[in-house]
């Protein structure tokens, strides 16, 4: 990877992104506050049932399709083929609308939306504009995952890093909510995400190529967690 | 603790599987409560019930599976279409079995999966209920359902659904076995609802998944138009007495609720308690429960006694 690449890519990565990821817990908070995330073996657990049969790995299998069905479209609108474009967004809408119906609670299917949103916003202000539109306001209709692949190709990098960042990413931002809300210490925090490495790597280059609707979620108790967040009391965190 | 094999259904060779269908059309007759009536026929092992006429004029249609249980290989298929502001609630007459598959056939140890496939096409106003009683998977059973559902405006579908996974009422556990359930549920070409659970192996254990507890539950409602905060919160206070994890939420336009715990009772109660809550929001009569329901007590919370933790009436 070239160097320009790879400092692009590290600031998508980087907490400073402003897409406010710091404010969403994905069902965390819940189960602190049950009782049922104690400490740091019982939140690696838990990151580890998700990075191997959770939702996570479905958006990131749709990583790939949704930047072909994005790339098709870019160059569609740039070639002037109205009728092409038109295809290319469709199949773009389609699975974008798909992988916010894949999550159950509404608090996280707001997430998918406003981190999408802000993402191309930013993208836009930045010159990379969905494709077709004039103005520097983008559609801002599309989920995380469809902005995360648009943020991949307007910075040309790489799928498989695409995907192992979407994924240490979502990590990071657990890891983050977890210090927080456990509370779990910076450096038990950081050796966690360190300890995670392996795996992030093995899934990305598993999840690269893989078809995301022949994938199955067994997370019902993560999608439990995440509807019985709107029912907290108190809460720290949007979801 | 182990239970002896279940006997499946006598089959003549090993390999031998059984496809039934059946196919619905629901029609309504003149006048805003005009009675639903239904044609179309099933193949065996599925067969058509009497039906019922309900208030409003839905049609209460139960589906009976003759054949005692699927084992792997065996396929089932539904499809029902409902003109525009028709009124049905589809259940069934019996629990459904799905018989242990792995190790059981030297022709394929590895198993072989049972699959039901459902599709449900609403036209403008149509209503339908979707209630099947609980699903049974035994030790070693492989289960797929797809079910793919298309509505257009103002139609509403609810679909309530149980699984418990092993026999667990008499100990025994799911295994090796896997349950999947894919559920699609476009209105007007747009995405409302997608799920594809599968649980089995690890998922069965930590919080994550099933916390080693034997029933899930999932009710959805693709709510033909927007509704208050309060239906949530009366779903919320309806699962007063009732043991296990049960929590809801807002789909874009309808509710999800989910139960996770010991007993498939208290997933259905929930389950009714919300179909009354749904009944009401469309301003449609309470429902009447179908007569083919082995509820020994009634589910609903003000007339309800005491609730154990476990049925074996219902466990299969």
């Amino acid at each position: 990877m070239a160097s320009e690449t790879r400092l692009h890519l590290l600031q998508l990565v980087s907490p400073a992104l402003p897409v406010g990821a710091f404010s969403y817990s994905e069902g965390l908070e819940v189960l602190v506050q049950d009782g049922q995330l104690a400490g740091p073996d019982a939140l690696r657990a838990w990151l580890e049932a998700e990075l191997a049969r959770g939702a996570i790995t479905i958006e990131a299998a749709s990583l790939n399709p949704l930047q072909a069905a994005l790339g098709r479209w870019r160059d569609a609108v740039a070639q002037g083929d109205p009728a092409a474009a038109a295809c290319s967004e469709a199949v773009l809408i389609d699975l974008d609308g798909w992988l916010l119906a894949l999550r159950e609670a509404p608090e996280l299917r707001a997430q998918q939306r406003q981190m999408g949103r802000s993402l191309l916003q930013l993208l836009a202000e930045l010159g990379w504009p969905l494709p077709g539109s004039d103005e520097a306001v983008p559609i801002s209709r599309l989920g995380w995952p469809a902005a995360w692949a648009w943020a991949g190709l307007c910075l040309e990098i790489g799928l498989q890093e695409l995907v192992e960042a979407y994924l240490y990413g979502w990590v990071a931002n657990q890891v983050s909510a977890a210090v927080r809300l456990i509370p779990l210490g910076p450096t038990q925090g950081q050796r966690l995400q360190l300890g995670l490495a392996t795996l992030l790597a093995r899934r990305a280059s598993e999840l690269v190529d893989a078809d995301p609707h022949q994938l199955w979620s067994g997370g019902v108790g993560a999608g439990l967690a995440q509807l019985r967040h709107a029912e907290l009391y108190s809460r720290l965190f949007r979801s | 603790m182990t239970l002896p094999p279940p006997l499946p259904p006598v089959r003549a060779s090993d390999l031998a599987s059984w496809r039934g269908s059946a196919q619905l059309r629901f029609s309504r007759g003149d006048g805003p409560s005009g009675p639903t009536t239904h044609q179309g026929g099933a193949t065996a092992p599925l067969k058509i019930q009497k039906a019922f006429a309900r208030a409003e004029g839905r049609c209460e249609l139960p589906l009976l599976h003759t054949a005692g249980g699927l084992v792997g290989g065996d396929e089932l298929a539904i499809q029902a279409e409902l003109a525009a502001g028709s009124r049905a609630l589809v259940t069934s007459v019996a629990a459904q079995k799905i018989y242990g598959s792995i190790g059981r056939s030297r022709l394929a140890p590895q198993g072989r999966w049972a699959r039901q496939d459902l599709g449900f096409r609403l036209a403008e106003g149509a209503d339908l209920e979707w209630l099947p009683q609980e699903l049974v998977v035994f030790a070693g059973g492989l289960f797929e359902q797809a079910c793919r559902v298309e509505l257009a405006a103002g139609a509403s579908w609810l679909g309530a659904e149980v699984v418990r996974l092993g026999r667990s009422a008499d100990g025994e556990q799911l295994g090796s076995g896997r349950w999947r359930s894919l559920l699609e549920i476009r209105r007007e070409g747009r995405w409302a609802v997608a799920d594809r659970l599968e649980l089995g192996g690890e998922s069965l254990e930590g919080g994550h998944g099933l916390a080693g507890l034997p029933v899930f539950g999932s009710l959805v409602w693709a709510a033909p138009r927007p509704f208050a905060d309060e239906l949530l919160e009366h779903c919320r206070a309806d699962r007063a007495g009732l043991p296990g994890e049960m929590a809801c939420g807002r789909l874009d336009q309808g509710l999800v609720a989910r139960y996770r715990g010991p007993s498939s009772q208290a997933a259905r109660f929930w389950f009714t308690r919300i179909w009354v809550r749904i009944r009401a929001e469309g301003g449609l009569a309470p429902p009447e429960l179908p007569r083919v329901w082995p509820f020994q007590e009634s589910p609903l919370l003000d007339l309800s006694g005491p609730l154990t933790p476990d049925h074996a009436s219902l466990s299969g």
